[in-house]
């Protein structure tokens, strides 16, 4: 350990050297920026966020805004009055490109040279009568009946179009909104609801999580360092190790310009609960070869217990390490970040447990208050008895294991996978409340766009495009399907006196382009910007989805597909894209990335592990307990109806990073006691006692730190704090009870070999 | 020898550690009297208001600094006075780091 004599020489200076790192990263953590859009998930070179990027070049922003107004009274003079005003101070805002209401809606009404378009809303209602063939106007146009108005006439949507946007500020925006509509609410309701709404709300909710986790689960720490080795130094060490490795690792963050994500949020979680496990592991043996009573000088107990924990710290570091560095093969970008700036930060508490404990360590008077009572008698008596359980019945164990498994294990095809935003929140809460309420109201605020391409006043093109309105309409979950096609077939139908036989694409393309013109001179052609572009070469076919889930969506996406494949020509339906596609297209991204980082974990893990014991069963045995435990986890999500998403997607190799170190430790040490004790069931007693002990401390303080997840604003979070300490329970288990009764069938010879030597 | 070099390396960074320190604090100093004077001639609040407002939205890191502060004044206790810092930390705590100190932790064992 060559290291450490440059770590006791020179310990001030190391210790300078880290303190004035710390504050360099310290100074780049405000500069982080936060990142709420579920759109930059998905790496940005996907077909789909392409697509995404260039529907918005070409025909502007494809965000909206719901803000829907509930009155038993809408329809009313004074309630439209009053909201008209709000409706005009919505167009006003900079980040507007248009909105879409009641008050805009228009009417192709058929006159001697053809058409004419007319206002739904000429002028504002007085009377009952009026009020009355109001009414009858908004039943008799499919645009605005279910899709503006409510079909008891008491809800009126408001749909804000975004512009083009990364410059748009989803939390100024919120709060511009929310000032607005605080000046018109009540005694009507008025509920927001939409993407860029979810987004500042989600961005709302993370700040509350921060400052709630980082002190929580600091203290929480502090709290249990302090129970467990009842000494300052045994606390203040692991403690300023976490405290470091959170501050370089925000740093580099900071540094790299990475975007901090709801999902980022679990990374300071991570290292509260396992970056001190290092220091944990360097304070209990310094404290316990100085209560030895060998008469050693401080410098050379800090030598002997570095040079016994070297190996199975550097084991344990790395096989974490690689755990969390799977993620990197994920394809959800949050999930690399996250494995990236994880495996970073339980880099540094890694190397400054070796390099930093052991420099202030030396500089330290000894502590002269250390242990006390013998308090773990109760756990030591339990470890030798559940030993000998599993060693004098493993057979039958390993069979209850087994049905154990086969009987949750077959839950595991339940699992459903869920990317929508709205479910981070519980039912009862007001934002998804409000969000519930569009949806069923108005057809939901999430889109979908039909990409085409070609010559758009071509007959041929908007035939196709009309088949397609129709067989989009047929799907379930969509709500309504709206394009230029339309458009001109009721233009059509208008030019030949309301005729409804002639709602159908005219067959010449002059016809076509004659009805834009008139529609141009009576109308305002700016009412079709959001169907096509200024050329009529690029358009799109919106489809609003109710409330589905993102599998369902991504469903309707795949036959949609399948659709254009088999009916139609692919080069004028190019795509199906927006942010509805986005959140189907997350959904392939989460399975196929699970599924990535389970085998490349388990397989690295195995390699690792199969190296360092010198033997393909030591690779196997240090598997199987992870094994055990990931299809338990998942079976219970299946029982239990927990979705698979963004959060959710990562506990598999967080699980195998944290969870392989217990089996290591344990093949480790049992290994050492079959040096000195020749039967299997005693050398398995002793480890159980001595290694056993100290698994068990390690994974409590594993799942404590992780149990503050739990009171998370985010379900996705909540659950993931749930589901990883019970996974981490599960790993426990299995180094503690299964590895042991499969030691003791199969009688590895890795195990014994060390023997000989 | 190494000795001597090691304090010197160290007190050289120290130095430079202490020059940012100082920079934060100055700039931290400045915009606490920003704060103050955007405050103080407000007409919507007052400075006890805000105060109160800060407070009552970081209770957690107010409750982590006090948690901080109680560790590192039982340390004190155990290091120089040789106390129990289990009970240093409990009473520290309970009664606050100055009171635990005057109770308890200052009193050396005989």
């Amino acid at each position: 350990m060559k290291y450490l004599n440059v770590v006791l020489k020179f310990p001030r200076t190391l210790i300078a050297s880290v303190f004035l790192i710390t504050l360099l990263f310290a100074w780049q953590v405000p500069d982080i920026q936060v990142d709420t859009n579920i759109k930059n998930m998905i790496p940005s070179d996907f077909p789909i966020i392409q697509s995404l990027n260039r529907l918005e070049e070409i025909l502007g922003g494809s965000e909206i805004i719901v803000i829907a107004v509930d009155s038993k009274s809408l329809l009313t003079h004074d309630t439209l009055d009053k909201f008209s005003r709000l409706l005009e101070e919505l167009e006003e805002m900079d980040e507007t490109q248009r909105v879409m209401s009641l008050y805009q809606a228009k009417d192709l009404e058929p006159t001697e040279d053809g058409f004419d378009v007319v206002e739904i809303l000429p002028d504002l209602p007085t009377t009952e009568q009026e009020i009355a063939e109001l009414k009858k106007r908004i039943q008799n146009n499919d645009l605005i009946y279910e899709q503006l108005v409510s079909r008891d006439f008491q809800k009126m949507a408001l749909i804000v179009q975004l512009r083009e946007g990364s410059e748009i500020d989803d939390s100024l925006l919120r709060d511009k909104i929310n000032a607005l509509i605080s000046k018109y609410r009540g005694p009507e309701k008025i509920y927001v609801s939409g993407l860029p709404i979810t987004r500042s709300q989600i961005q709302v909710n993370m700040q509350q999580d921060l400052k709630k986790f980082l002190p929580f689960g600091i203290l929480l720490m502090i709290f249990l360092l302090a129970l467990s080795f009842r000494s300052w130094m045994g606390v203040f060490l692991p403690f300023i190790v976490v405290i470091i490795s959170i501050v370089w690792t925000f740093g580099l963050l900071s540094v790299l310009g990475i975007n901090f994500t709801f999902i980022s949020m679990l990374i300071p979680v991570m290292l509260i609960a396992i970056a001190n496990d290092y220091g944990i592991h360097i304070i209990t043996h310094y404290f316990h070869q100085l209560q030895s009573g060998d008469t050693l000088s401080k410098e050379q107990t800090i030598r002997l217990v570095m040079a016994r924990l070297g190996s199975p710290i550097f084991l344990a570091g790395v096989t974490t390490i690689i755990g969390f560095m799977s993620l990197l093969s994920h394809v959800m970008v949050d999930a690399k970040k996250v494995g990236l700036l994880a495996s970073f930060g339980i880099l540094v508490a890694f190397v400054l447990s070796l390099t930093l404990i052991p420099a202030v360590l030396i500089l330290l008077r000894e502590p002269r208050l250390v242990g006390g009572k013998n308090y773990d008698w109760v756990l030591t008596a339990f470890l030798k008895k559940w030993a000998a359980f599993f060693t004098a019945y493993p057979k039958l164990f390993l069979l209850l294991i087994v049905f154990l498994l086969v009987a949750i294990g077959w839950k595991i095809p339940d699992v459903v996978v869920d990317t929508d935003p709205n479910h981070y929140y519980q039912e009862d809460s007001p934002f998804r409340i409000s969000n519930e309420i569009v949806s069923e109201t108005f057809g939901g605020s999430t889109q979908l766009s039909v990409m085409v391409e070609g010559d758009i006043k071509d007959p041929k093109v908007l035939n196709a495009m009309m088949e397609m309105s129709q067989y989009l309409e047929q799907q379930p979950g969509v709500s309504q399907v709206l394009s230029i096609a339309d458009q001109i077939s009721r233009m059509n139908e208008a030019f030949h006196g309301g005729d409804r036989a002639f709602r159908v694409i005219p067959e010449n393309r002059n016809l076509v382009a004659q009805y834009l013109l008139l529609y141009s001179i009576t109308g305002n052609v700016d009412d079709l910007e959001r169907f096509v572009d200024f050329n009529y070469k690029n358009a799109q076919i919106l489809v609003r989805i109710n409330r589905v889930s993102t599998t369902e969506i991504q469903n309707l996406m795949n036959e949609i597909d399948e659709y254009i494949t088999q009916n139609h020509d692919e080069s004028v339906f190019t795509g199906v894209t927006g942010f509805g596609a986005v959140m189907g297209a997350l959904i392939g991204i989460l399975v196929r990335g699970q599924i990535i980082s389970l085998i490349v974990s388990i397989g690295l893990v195995f390699i690792v592990t199969s190296f360092v014991f010198k033997s393909i069963k030591g690779g196997l045995l240090s598997i199987v307990p992870l094994s055990m435990a990931i299809i338990l986890v998942f079976g219970l999500m299946g029982y239990l109806g927990i979705e698979l998403n963004a959060a959710t997607a990562m506990l598999s190799s967080i699980m195998i990073g944290v969870g392989v170190d217990y089996t290591i430790h344990f093949l480790w040490h049992l290994r050492e006691e079959l040096q000195k004790v020749s039967n299997l069931s005693s050398a398995i007693e002793n480890t159980m006692c001595t290694s056993g002990k100290g698994i068990v401390f390690n994974a409590l303080s594993v799942m404590i730190g992780f149990s503050v997840l739990l009171v998370s604003a985010f379900l996705p979070i909540e659950f993931f704090g749930f589901l990883i300490v019970f996974s981490i329970g599960m790993c426990l288990f299995g180094a503690l009870a299964v590895l042991p009764a499969l030691i003791v069938i199969f009688k590895p010879k890795f195990l014994t070999k060390m023997q000989r030597h | 020898m190494k000795k001597n070099k090691d304090i010197i390396f160290s007190r050289i960074l120290m130095v430079i550690c202490a020059i940012i320190i100082v920079y934060w604090i100055w700039s931290g100093l400045i915009w606490l009297w920003e704060w103050y004077v955007s405050v103080s001639t407000s007409e919507n609040t007052t400075v006890w208001a805000e105060i109160w407002l800060f407070m009552s939205e970081y209770i957690s890191v107010i409750a982590l600094v006090y948690g901080i502060m109680s560790l590192q004044v039982a340390g004190l206790a155990e290091l120089k006075f040789q106390k129990n810092f289990l009970k240093a930390f409990g009473l520290s705590i309970v009664l606050t780091p100055p009171i635990m100190m005057a109770v308890y932790g200052h009193k050396r064992i005989e």
